[in-house]
């Protein structure tokens, strides 16, 4: 394929995807227990008064950006370390980085420091949760001198193993109430009520994406393998630790706010290197792209589907996100 | 109800749960009990023994207090049950009341095993009465539609078989939630709903922070009408007819300030 040729498709790819992004949104805004017309939503938005605006504005509007900050860090942070550990089972929550905030949130449920000292130190103390665990797996795998990527994945996911662990223990020395807070905030939401949590996690996700974008030819090389990267040249070492530092926070970041949604970042960077192919210039954006889109989707199926009850966001993903991931692997083997 | 335990009632309680122990102290048989959980706040001053929670019981404990009898909700693990009645304890299991009746039922239930039939009589009829004082208010009076709200992320509302939706009724109100079967419920479905009052119980949240989030929907009944008031979950969401009575008079309280 000629060098302009693989340009003009993946400029198509990234139409396409924004398109589908632009549809998904609308059609997210429109669909509710309080249905609102394509055609009336300029003048709804343009009179900021009524129950309509209201809805728009503090229930839906919130949620979609969230859904495109989540949805795409997810899948762009599985995407990068898919190709440095050079494993398809790597998603950003192997590195223990969900179990670390999840525990730091069980923390702040069991000793009721939110009821105490306000709602946002729910995320404040998951955000402390995965820094917490970043470091030590970070030092653990990669302090000093080499280090290797199997090494660190497993140190990933024994502090998983220990995070959770110790969240059971919480969980079995407190109150049914408090391990039903737990539950919920572990399977995940989008409802998030603070706006500026809101607008930090968006600009923090368009910054890691051009950050980790800076990167994208290193990540191709690193594709090869770390020893043959290093062979031709690249400070491998240097890449992997700026760009774990970078996702992890960013991963930490999207748990504290949206608890844990599974799924997302294992399976849609898979998806879109069928579309896209694997070159990290175009695979970066579309998996951002393509994350944003089917988290913004399943949110809307979670609060429409069985409405007027609302189901967990994970519970979606999960579901429609296995099935699609194993429909797509069945035809790619007898195709 | 087996005979035998009217006429040689139960001495050495053990409770599994929170609100069987208020009950206890409320037929003033707090020296029969010998053992509750961790969580059992009325029986703290009495530094009665702690048997772990209605999640984790430690059996040996319980046997090592050579209870009788031993008072549980369905929380606790059934196994666990089976294993403290093959150890010769006699179990009573308690469900979760559906309805102001049924707390004053288990009540009387209660009552009647650990020897106290007549003062549990006594404390329901001055419930009833004073239910009734309340229920008696709201005759005529237009109903105003009501979200019972517990916990946060996700919402949860009461719903209509619990205990809890006799504090919307009795205080002339209509529940929003009265046709749905599960708790979760999405924030626009409430706002499309649009009750005239809003009850946050605190159970696990900030409850402070969540009226604020109401009160940032103006067109919102229950925020035009100020009518979005914080509860306190110890009281609400125990089932003894004395807690009963206590929140629902606070409840009548809030919603009609004049009366």
């Amino acid at each position: 394929m000629s060098m302009k040729k693989k340009h003009l498709q993946w400029l198509i790819t990234i139409i396409v995807l924004i398109l589908l992004l632009g549809a998904s949104i609308l059609l997210s805004l429109s669909i509710g227990e309080i249905p609102i017309k394509l055609t009336d939503m300029l003048s709804i938005l343009h009179s900021k008064t009524g129950m309509e605006y209201s809805v728009l504005a503090n229930i839906r509007f919130p949620r979609i950006l969230l859904a495109i900050a989540v949805g795409g860090t997810l899948s762009m942070t599985g995407a990068v370390l898919q190709g440095i550990y050079r494993n398809p089972l790597v998603e950003p929550y192997t590195l223990g980085i969900s179990g670390g905030a999840a525990l730091g949130v069980s923390i702040c449920i069991v000793m009721q420091l939110h009821v105490l000292g306000g709602a946002y130190l729910l995320p404040l103390s998951g955000f402390i949760g995965a820094l917490i665990t970043i470091f030590v797996v970070y030092f653990l795998s990669m302090g000093k001198g080499t280090f290797s990527v199997n090494k660190m994945l497993l140190m990933g996911v024994m502090i998983s193993f220990i995070a959770s662990s110790a969240m059971m223990f919480l969980m079995s020395i407190s109150k049914a109430e408090e391990v039903h807070s737990i539950i919920f905030w572990i399977m995940g939401s989008l409802d998030e009520s603070n706006n500026s949590l809101i607008n930090l996690m968006l600009y923090s996700s368009i910054a890691g994406f051009v950050i980790t974008y800076l990167f994208a030819h290193q990540l191709n090389t690193l594709r090869l393998g770390e020893q043959k990267a290093r062979h031709l040249g690249l400070n491998s070492g240097l890449t992997i630790r700026i760009l774990f530092i970078v996702l992890s926070l960013l991963t930490g970041l999207c748990v504290s706010v949206a608890g844990i949604i599974g799924f997302v970042g294992l399976i849609i960077p898979h998806l879109i290197k069928q579309i896209a192919g694997s070159d990290y210039r175009i695979l970066l954006p579309s998996s951002f792209l393509g994350g944003s889109i089917f988290i913004m989707l399943c949110d809307t199926v979670a609060r429409t589907v069985i409405s007027p009850n609302e189901l967990p966001i994970g519970v979606i993903t999960g579901i429609i996100g296995g099935f699609m991931f194993i429909v797509v692997l069945k035809i790619k083997k007898t195709s | 109800m087996p005979l035998f335990t009217m006429a040689q009632p139960f001495n050495r309680i053990v409770s599994l749960a929170p609100s069987l122990t208020m009950n206890v102290y409320y037929l003033d048989s707090k020296q029969k009990l010998v053992g509750c959980t961790s969580f059992c706040e009325i029986a703290k001053p009495d530094k009665k023994e702690i048997i772990g929670s209605a999640t984790m019981v430690n059996i040996e404990k319980i046997v090592s207090l050579k209870p009788d009898l031993i008072v549980a909700t369905l929380i606790t693990k059934p196994e666990v049950l089976d294993k403290l009645r093959k150890l010769g304890i006699h179990v009573e299991v308690f469900s979760s009341p559906k309805d102001f009746n049924g707390i004053c039922s288990q009540f009387l239930r209660l009552g009647m095993l650990i020897g106290k039939a007549e003062k549990a009589k006594a404390v329901i009829a001055e419930s009833k009465a004073n239910v009734d004082k309340i229920k008696a208010q709201h005759k005529g009076v237009a109903k105003q539609k009501i979200f019972f709200q517990i916990g946060s992320n996700p919402l949860f509302s009461v719903l209509s078989n619990t205990f809890m939706n006799d504090f919307i009724l009795f205080c002339g109100g209509i529940n929003i939630a009265s046709e749905m079967h599960s708790g979760t419920i999405g924030r626009e479905s409430v706002l499309k709903r649009n009750p005239d009052a809003i009850f946050i119980v605190t159970m696990g949240v900030a409850g402070d922070d969540e009226k604020a989030i109401w009160q940032r929907y103006g067109e919102l009944s229950a925020t035009k009408r100020k009518q979005i008031f914080i509860i306190d979950s110890n009281q609400a969401c125990t089932p003894t007819p004395l807690s009963f009575v206590y929140t629902l008079e606070m409840i009548n309280k809030l919603l009609y300030p004049k009366k």
